[in-house]
């Protein structure tokens, strides 16, 4: 694998472990929220627990595969798998009637809550956001660390 | 609102902030470690001609 190819495959690890962070506490929250249970078969949140474990096992198959090529190989046809669950899961509401509502929106929900939607759906996007930019600084600065002490055991050869 | 709602809301709320302060603090004592590595590394590699 090339250095490009080595550099861009760090970053995209750590965030998805920031996604899986963020897949467990809609997980958890929305459900009590909505569903006030621990748990139901219903279609959004089993969909969303089926992409919750896509990202854990991205995360567990990372962690696994000690082969660059193999891992960065590997952990693409995993993304690309996790992708397709995407759709099915902003679909779900409308392909499977069950408790959940359809897709919130302005359009579709009481006018009382449209600013508090807007508001936290900002706000979760902001947080994302700083987490993202977080988690890249990090990246780049395990990198540089590797790529300096990479350079220190050439030169001392 | 009955009680049983209430505690669901709570701990809802709880698990939220929970995760992602945890998840705050964890990226930051790891930037904190990574910056410190990366000046360790700095200072201690002589620069290769």
């Amino acid at each position: 694998m090339n250095e490009t190819a080595a550099t861009m495959n760090v970053p995209r690890s750590r965030a998805w472990s920031l996604f899986g962070v963020f897949a467990f506490v809609a997980l958890i929250a929305a459900q009590a929220y909505a569903v006030l249970t621990w748990w139901v078969w219903e279609a959004r949140l089993t969909s969303t627990l089926v992409l919750f474990m896509i990202f854990v096992g991205y995360l567990a198959l990372r962690s696994f595969v000690d082969d660059p090529q193999q891992r960065a190989q590997w952990s693409a046809a995993v993304g690309a798998f996790g992708a397709i669950n995407v759709p099915i899961v902003y679909m779900s509401v409308r392909w499977w009637r069950t408790i959940h509502q359809i897709q919130s929106s302005p359009s579709t929900m009481d006018s009382a809550y449209v600013l508090g939607l807007r508001t936290n759906a900002i706000a979760f996007l902001l947080i994302m956001i700083y987490f993202i930019r977080r988690r890249y600084e990090l990246a780049r600065l395990r990198r540089a660390t590797e790529l300096i002490a990479d350079a220190a055991a050439l030169g001392g050869m | 609102m009955q009680d049983q709602q209430l505690a669901f809301i709570y701990a809802a709320y709880a698990i939220t902030w929970g995760v992602i302060l945890g998840y705050l603090i964890r990226v930051h004592r790891a930037l904190g470690q990574a910056r410190a590595e990366f000046e360790h590394a700095s200072k201690h590699t002589e620069p290769v001609r």
